[in-house]
């Protein structure tokens, strides 16, 4: 043994007798001390690729190799447990949204009103709850707007699926690093890189309800290296009659067409060298038959919604410790509505605009610690609400300072402290200052097992909506203060083999001035309590047969001990796909599975479950692939439960059995 | 608060509990190994007409290495000097001096490879099936270690002059 590691052994046993003595401070100091000399004392056992060149042929060649897994590592920052769904899987399934993703993940579910989809799971997700409390990112770039903080994930979706590399569902609270929204868990978005296309390719499809979509995407990897992905797509349909009992006029009931949706896509990306840019745009228009809001049944009200991300980014390695990635973006929402009352017709638009820079750094200066920090500003330069009854334009700056350190206090302990402070102003000078931190603890008893327990803190600030609206009916609260959570949870992960992994996952949110609705107005409620469990098995065998299950029970609570709305106390996943006739054709079945709801009318609405199958071919004929999908394979009739704002409906039925028929094209 | 120093006394205890690192090396990821191969084979082998001028590494299919070749082009301190080119076909093929085919790109093999006969282009190929098409070395996880079969005809053909000391450590050699 090394002396200088005797002597730093020595030292830690004499200060560790003092340890209770010691206040908060000394621990700190006490605990980098420890560290600092466990990682000097240690020998260097990091290898990186830059050393390997440096090893000859004839040692190379008697090196242990750790193969590759084909189950997805994740990008995403944050010391919790994440779900992965990739192309392969999107493709396998047939996913046209972000929402049939991410209804196939561990413990989350989608309700939806026939005007959005909302995002449930964990003990959060009631209907007509535009924030949604996850902030989605598309390749890192906030998505959720300044006015509703909704990140859309239906048609409205800024993303076509067909372009999507992967999706990373990471739960829990995500301020430590992402700021505010990101209060019940992170979803990222990542996008397929050019030579995933590499040429041009077509796509179209026809569906149930007269439905149809036309997509063509152009990706290419150039000589230099750089990676360019183009696409437009566009989709249509006609939706169907619904019939509301019991709506006493003279319609009968029947919402005559006004389920129809039509949406049009476009994105670009170019990565080069370090360099990153990416364009998105999204815009949806919807016709609702529900006439919510005591809107005129069976009269025309539609939603128009708009969205416009730009990002550039540039990673550069400014020495061999010290890596930096700088974030600059922009984002343009506009939402337009209108809706037919006795007076006449009632029309609001909705417009916000925002900017920011992110500064990320990562330090590799000392031996077993990744120190990542950052500094971002945040300009909500315009959020403009305006109808009949309200004309609201203001303004917010925030700007936030974050860090974390990974420390790796040996092969078996690793150790991940990190906070981040967000100072938001609004325009009328009115300051938010909000600290989240989070601590965890990893523990490898062996290398295929790891255990996380975490503890953390998340909040969100009201949005523009939830403060300042009125339409004569529902009152602002310009003094709603932020809502905020905190959450401890259990992980643990183990890897059966290369390709077989489960999942565990023991959490405890608690919830603090959580923003609800009383019909009338927005307030800061009792804290929400929830805790649960969660459980996922994913495997894939040599023959390209992939499984991937999962099982959640929670149970959700508000401020007076009520069951929450919206929130099923058992949810189970599986998904399951083989190849067929020598891998020319694969089959992909899923099912999801939901108990009882509570609804908004203090009534429950029964379990179901949902049965989807995917029978597609990559090559039908020399450049052709084919999928034919059927959604409801055994034609349940199943409801969920509709928004408060939804006078006439206290749940509201989903589609009976559907189907799809999508070819594809590629020109190479 | 409470939680916190919870947190730090578990440190503390695990520190202090902590066994020194025994130095056993961490198995290398496969891609990360696949590199070093072909950098070795960049080497390793001498080229017709090339004669110590950077060694262009072509990629056709899909980059599977997840940054490992772009490392290689990177590392200066070395004799050979690596060059990195993607390609989307066949047709810029000549000026590669090695290339690695990825099972991606695995549409016709055949047809491929005898486009590639008698050129100075050193075929690598971690697919089984392009393997036995011809390509000229195949990289191959068998039992925990990489290892690479060398067709030696094939690459004979082509001119290319492999150094004994690469032939040595191959696990199979076919002439």
């Amino acid at each position: 043994m090394p002396w200088h590691y005797t002597i730093a052994k020595s030292l830690q046993l004499s200060l560790g007798v003092a340890i209770l003595r010691f206040n908060r401070f000394t621990y700190c100091c006490l605990v980098m001390l420890t560290a600092t000399t466990q990682a000097l004392a240690e020998d260097s056992d990091v290898r990186n690729q830059g050393d390997l060149t440096q090893i000859p042929i004839e040692q190379l060649v008697t090196m242990d190799v750790q193969s590759a897994s084909k189950i997805a590592n994740q990008i995403s920052i944050a010391p919790s447990a994440v779900s992965i769904v990739t192309a392969e899987d999107i493709k396998a399934y047939g996913y046209h949204t972000l929402a049939e993703i991410l209804e196939s993940m561990r413990g989350l579910y989608i309700t939806n009103d026939r005007a959005y989809s909302f995002l449930g799971g964990r003990g959060f997700g009631r209907p007509g709850d535009f924030t949604g409390r996850i902030m989605l990112l598309l390749d890192g770039t906030q998505v959720n707007n300044n006015i509703y903080n909704s990140g859309n994930l239906e048609y409205v979706g800024i993303i076509d699926t067909a372009l999507i590399e992967r999706v990373e569902y990471v739960s829990g609270p995500g301020s430590a690093i992402y700021g505010n929204n990101a209060f019940f868990g992170i979803v990222n978005v990542i996008t397929k890189k050019g030579h995933a296309i590499n040429g041009l390719q077509v796509s179209g499809e026809v569906a149930s309800y007269q439905g149809r979509e036309a997509k063509i995407h152009y990706g290419k990897r150039l000589e230099n290296g750089a990676e360019l992905l183009l696409s437009a797509s566009g989709f249509n349909s006609d939706g169907q009659d619904f019939y509301f009992p019991p709506v006493s006029d003279f319609s009968g009931g029947l919402a005559n067409n006004l389920d129809e949706q039509r949406s049009r896509r476009l994105f670009g990306k170019l990565e080069w060298d370090g360099w990153f840019a990416e364009l998105a745009y999204t815009t949806r228009k919807k016709d609702i038959p529900t006439a919510p809001y005591g809107a005129v049944f069976n009269a025309p009200y539609n939603y128009e919604d708009t969205m416009l991300l730009a990002s550039l980014k540039h990673d550069r390695q400014l020495s061999s410790r010290l890596q930096m990635s700088l974030h600059s973006y922009y984002g343009d929402f506009k939402y337009q509505g209108l809706a037919t009352y006795p007076s006449g017709f009632f029309t609001e638009e909705s417009v916000g605009q925002w900017w920011g820079l992110n500064a990320q750094f990562v330090g590799t200066w000392f031996q077993n610690q990744r120190i990542l920090f950052g500094s971002e500003f945040k300009y909500d330069f315009n959020q403009n609400i305006s109808s009949s009854a309200l004309d609201l334009s203001t303004s917010e700056k925030t700007i936030s300072l974050y860090a974390q350190d990974e420390i790796t206090l040996n092969p078996r302990w690793m150790f991940n402290v990190g906070a981040r402070v967000d100072m938001n102003k609004d325009e009328l000078g009115h300051a938010n200052n909000d600290i989240s931190p989070r601590l965890a603890l990893i523990y490898k008893p062996l290398e295929t097992t790891t255990l996380k327990l975490s503890w953390s803190t998340a909040f969100r600030r009201a949005n523009p909506f939830e403060k300042y609206y009125t339409d004569g009916y529902l009152k602002p609260n310009p003094s709603i203060k932020p809502e905020s959570i905190e959450a401890t949870e259990l992980v643990v992960e183990h890897q059966l083999d290369t390709d077989t992994r489960l999942l565990g996952s023991v959490y405890q949110y608690q919830a603090d001035d959580y923003i609800k609705s009383n019909g009338v107005q927005f307030n800061n409620t009792k804290g929400a309590h929830t805790k649960g469990a969660e459980f996922e098995f994913e495997k894939h065998w040599h023959n390209a047969v992939r499984l991937r299950a999962s099982a959640a029970i929670q149970s959700a609570e508000d401020g007076d001990g009520n069951w929450q709305v919206n929130s099923p106390r058992r949810v189970g996943k599986i998904n399951f796909s083989v190849p067929l006739v020598n891998h020319a054709w694969r089959l992909a079945f899923e099912m999801q599975a939901y108990s009882d709801r509570k609804t908004e009318r203090n009534t429950a609405v029964g379990g179901y479950s949902l049965a989807n199958l995917t029978i597609s071919a990559d090559k039908l004929l020399p450049n052709l692939g084919v999928a034919l999908g059927i959604r409801n394979l055994f034609d349940r009739d199943y409801d969920h439960v509709a928004p408060s704002s939804n006078n006439l409906q206290t749940v509201i039925p989903q589609d009976d059995r559907t189907y799809w028929l999508r070819m594809t094209y590629d020109f190479k | 608060m409470k939680l916190t120093r919870l947190f730090f006394s578990l440190v503390f205890v695990v520190e202090l509990l902590s066994l020194p690192r025994v130095a056993v090396a961490d198995p290398v990821p496969e891609y990360q190994m696949k590199a070093a191969y072909l950098y070795n084979f960049a080497t390793l082998i001498t080229w017709p007409t090339h004669a110590n001028k950077a060694v262009r590494l072509c990629v056709l299919g899909s980059d599977s290495f997840g940054g490992a070749l772009q490392q290689l082009t990177r590392n200066s301190s070395s004799n050979t000097r690596i060059t990195l080119s993607y390609l989307a076909n066949m047709n810029n093929v000549q000026d590669c001096q090695i290339l690695f085919i990825d099972v991606s790109a695995l549409d016709n093999p055949a047809e491929m490879l005898k486009k590639l006969e008698k050129m100075p282009v050193l075929t690598v190929t971690d697919n089984l099936d392009l393997f036995n098409a011809g390509a000229m070395i195949g990289l191959f996880l068998d039992n925990k270690r990489l290892v690479f079969d060398v067709n030696y005809a094939q690459a004979k053909n082509a001119q290319l002059s492999i150094s004994a000391k690469l032939l040595r450590v191959a696990r199979k050699v076919m002439q």
